[in-house]
């Protein structure tokens, strides 16, 4: 016995910390270290917040009903929009928040192609020629790139995920936020191509002109890419013009670096992060550290009364006895789901947790945690912890889930 | 504040100094990184247990009444967020990397691991945490028992049943 303990001591693995690492960790503990001030400025800033939204919701009530009497029923209700030309047909895709009108003999990839782009993420690509994945670089859609010659279209819309914590956007570019893109142009311009950029020498002698166009829109930010055939005919490059500047695109801002959401209310924030073998998406009602860790079960001591967090963790796993049965998206909660297995972990929250499978490789878990009630009392059971709010709170949460979209290959868009 | 004791660092950090809060962290922050690292073995998740136990410890320092030392404390949560992370792992699925590259594998204590951290990593839980702290990190039964709060007869006994795992595991015979 003594020889074996000898053995098991000598084994012990010598490792250091990142200097770095351990200092964003002191970074973000410190954050979460309260003050007596904050405490008490807290349930000021909550109990005003409150009054401001019930004060801003009774004047948006009072300037609704003044408009509806004083506008005269005979006149439009809304300026006349564009209408869709003859034949076309408009895509709308709530999750990303993106519409656009397709022209006839014109697809939309049902999933995306660029299999391996996690941030920007693609949200859309259509065109007339074979919308094939993948290709000789994993970042763009190659192939559906080459497919555009001699004579086809072909367009993609990546959006740049805005909030991402360690391995992603923020650790690449901190300061980079939605503003560092042009704004929208009027029209997109598509005269002079871009093709010459080193970025497409994948498409290798395909005979295609290619754009690459950034721009912002609101808070979201975007690529345009479009791919045209140097035999492409006038009416072709007209079509494909109009179709680039029919982008309509929902409000909000888009987080995530694997799995990804809409956040639509300016109160969350997000924060995502990738690992080796899985990534981690994470939105809040409550600011998020910069930093956010993988363990989802363990972080819903930062929520207060009517707060709410969602976690989403995807990985690549091949099927195991013990899986929970799969479910799907989109993700809608009801009270249900909230009256679950008691978590040890658990303090005052309630928390609904879903088991998502995507294809034979891809496994995705979302938990949704309710903020506390007010006086958490001794619950004997899930239900009871449910605070008074929870019908309110399970309804926004819905909202935010509608818009989630898993990275997994074989997910659909 | 370095010759300043634990125990007015922790009450001025409670009364909201972030520099005293800092220098717990100075004091204290490698030790908890390298228990989490030998307790789950993998250099990403050791910063998210060390992260995640700071977080909670700041956010809960008003709770810590000064019955078992400083250091204790933010053992136990350590441990007991890497129990969670040792527990939850047991039941997940095998998994298969989503891009190598993330991280260098030969970092990771998996791929260096030589028998005998082999078997200790299979162990059970209760038993892995049990031998980390007495054999890797030192710690006599008496403060093994203090961090998990279990009686000192209950980390004996655990020691003892792992030692029998072990020996099996690596056909030691006794």
């Amino acid at each position: 016995v003594r020889d074996l303990e000898t053995t098991i001591r000598r084994s012990r693995p010598d490792a250091t910390p990142n200097r770095r690492r351990l200092e964003e960790i002191r970074t973000a503990a410190l954050d979460a270290l309260p003050s007596a001030a904050t405490i008490a400025r807290g349930r000021v800033r909550r109990r005003l917040i409150l009054a401001v939204e019930v004060a801003a919701a009774i004047a948006v009530v009072a300037v609704l009903v003044v408009l509806v009497i004083a506008v005269p029923s005979d006149e439009p209700a809304s300026p006349p929009t564009p209408s869709l030309p003859s034949g076309w047909r408009e895509h709308r895709d709530p999750a990303s928040g993106v519409d656009v009108w397709v022209p006839p003999g014109w697809g939309v990839a049902p999933t995306r192609l660029a299999s391996a782009l996690a941030d920007p993420h693609e949200i859309l690509s259509m065109g007339t020629g074979p919308l094939a994945a993948g290709g000789p670089c994993g970042n763009e859609a190659t192939r559906a790139i080459r497919g555009a010659a001699p004579a086809g279209a072909f367009v993609s819309v990546q959006e740049r995920s805005i909030a991402s914590s360690a391995g992603g956007f923020r650790e690449v570019s901190p300061a980079l936020t939605p503003r560092d893109y042009p704004s929208r142009p009027r029209h997109f311009d598509l005269r002079k191509a871009a093709s010459a950029q080193p970025m497409f020498g994948c498409v290798g002698s395909a005979k295609v002109d290619v754009w690459w166009i950034p721009f912002r829109e609101g808070e979201r930010a975007f690529y345009l890419l479009v791919a045209l055939g140097d035999k492409a005919p006038a009416t072709l490059r007209a079509a494909t013009k109009r179709v680039v500047d029919s982008l309509a695109f929902a409000d909000g801002r888009t987080v995530g670096m694997g799995p990804w959401m809409r956040l639509a209310d300016p109160r969350w924030s997000g924060a995502s992060r990738t690992y080796r073998d899985r990534s981690v998406l994470q939105v809040a009602t409550v600011p998020l550290p910069a930093r956010i860790t993988n363990d989802l079960d363990g972080q819903q001591d930062r929520l207060g009364p009517g707060d709410l967090q969602i976690s989403v963790i995807e990985f690549i796993s091949r099927p195991h006895p013990a899986d929970p049965p799969a479910g799907r998206l989109p993700v809608q909660l009801t009270r249900e789901d909230f009256k679950g297995p008691r978590y040890e972990f658990q303090s005052t929250t309630a928390l609904a947790v879903r088991y998502f499978r995507y294809g034979p490789d891809t496994v995705m878990r979302v938990h949704v945690a309710l903020g506390p009630a007010d006086t958490p009392g001794q619950a004997v059971s899930s239900e009871q912890r449910l605070p008074e709010d929870a019908d309110r709170l399970i309804e926004e949460a819905n909202d935010v889930l509608s818009t989630l979209v898993p990275a997994g290959r074989a997910a659909r868009r | 504040m370095s010759g300043v004791g634990d125990e007015k660092l922790v009450r001025r950090a409670q009364a909201g100094s972030r520099e005293a809060a800092s220098a717990l962290f100075t004091r204290h922050g490698e030790d908890t990184w390298r228990l989490a690292f030998l307790l789950v073995g993998d250099r990403a998740d050791a910063d998210d247990i060390t992260q995640d136990a700071w977080e909670r410890a700041f956010r809960g320092l008003s709770r810590f009444e000064g019955r078992s030392a400083f250091r204790t404390w933010i053992r136990r949560i350590v441990v007991n967020r890497a129990s969670e992370y040792l527990r939850r792992e047991r039941r997940r699925p095998d998994r298969v990397p989503l891009a190598s590259d993330l991280a260098d594998p030969q970092e990771d204590l998996a791929a260096s691991a030589g028998e005998v951290i082999a078997a200790i990593r299979a162990l059970s839980p209760d038993r892995r945490i049990a031998v980390v702290l007495h054999h890797w990190v030192g710690l006599t039964v008496a403060d093994c028992a203090s961090v998990l709060e279990v009686p000192a007869g209950t980390v004996q006994s655990r020691l003892a049943r792992a030692m029998n795992d072990l020996r099996s595991t690596l056909g030691v015979t006794p």
